[in-house]
């Protein structure tokens, strides 16, 4: 799964530390959403979307879709 | 709404101290004075301090007491966990286990065919915490 976490939060001038304690989570599980390395779960993912204020869909994509 | 006027409708997130780091301290001092009572108590036993077999049985439920606090504690941080802190965990828990079970069955038909001599409950302890260390090393490196 792709996600625009990166862009959306460099838009914003968040280092992961500031979107990881807007989130809840460490800033390694950040870092690691942000590289690919892990897909959040779908509360999580709820949770990213709503921080933005953007559906869930403009920030995650499936890769099998592209 | 674009993102830039969602990027503009959203205070900076004020930052916070991690809870797990303060629980990560509170389970390692746990284990800490869990691990103190056991050799302790197995010293004891070894050179017959307590004198009455009463004693012995008080020494070692303290210690069964302090093994539950152990246990409490770490449900409480995995709970206070994030989802990939926690996957870390039971991962490391699992290789921990697999380490353990198969290090024991192997270490018992050792001893069942004379290879080693003497039943020592610390090669178990010693192989699941081995593999315990190992899976948070690579679920570390992993995801970093």
């Amino acid at each position: 799964m792709k996600n625009r976490l990166k862009v959306l939060r460099a838009e914003r001038d968040w280092t992961q530390a500031d979107l990881a304690a807007a989130l809840d989570v460490s800033r390694q599980t950040v870092n690691a959403i942000e590289t690919g390395k892990f897909d959040p779960s779908l509360p999580l993912a709820f949770k990213v979307a709503r921080l933005f204020n953007l559906p869930i869909e403009s920030i995650f994509t499936d890769e099998d879709q592209l | 709404m674009n993102d830039t006027q969602a990027a503009n409708s959203i205070a900076k997130p004020k930052r916070q101290l991690a809870g797990s780091k303060k629980n990560h301290a509170l389970i390692m001092v746990w284990i800490l004075i869990w691990m103190a009572s056991f050799v302790a108590m197995d010293k004891a036993a070894e050179n017959n301090w307590f004198g009455s077999q009463n004693m012995t049985l008080a020494g070692i439920v303290i210690n069964i007491l302090l093994g539950v606090g152990v246990v409490v504690t770490y449900m409480k941080f995995l709970e206070e966990l994030d989802e990939l802190q926690r996957k870390n965990q039971l991962n490391a828990l699992a290789l921990g286990m697999g380490v353990g079970l198969v290090g024991s069955v192997c270490y018992a038909l050792l001893l069942a065919s004379g290879q080693v001599s003497r039943p020592d409950i610390g090669v178990v302890i010693m192989l699941l915490s081995g593999g315990y260390m190992a899976g948070i090393i690579v679920g570390r490196a992993r995801y970093s």
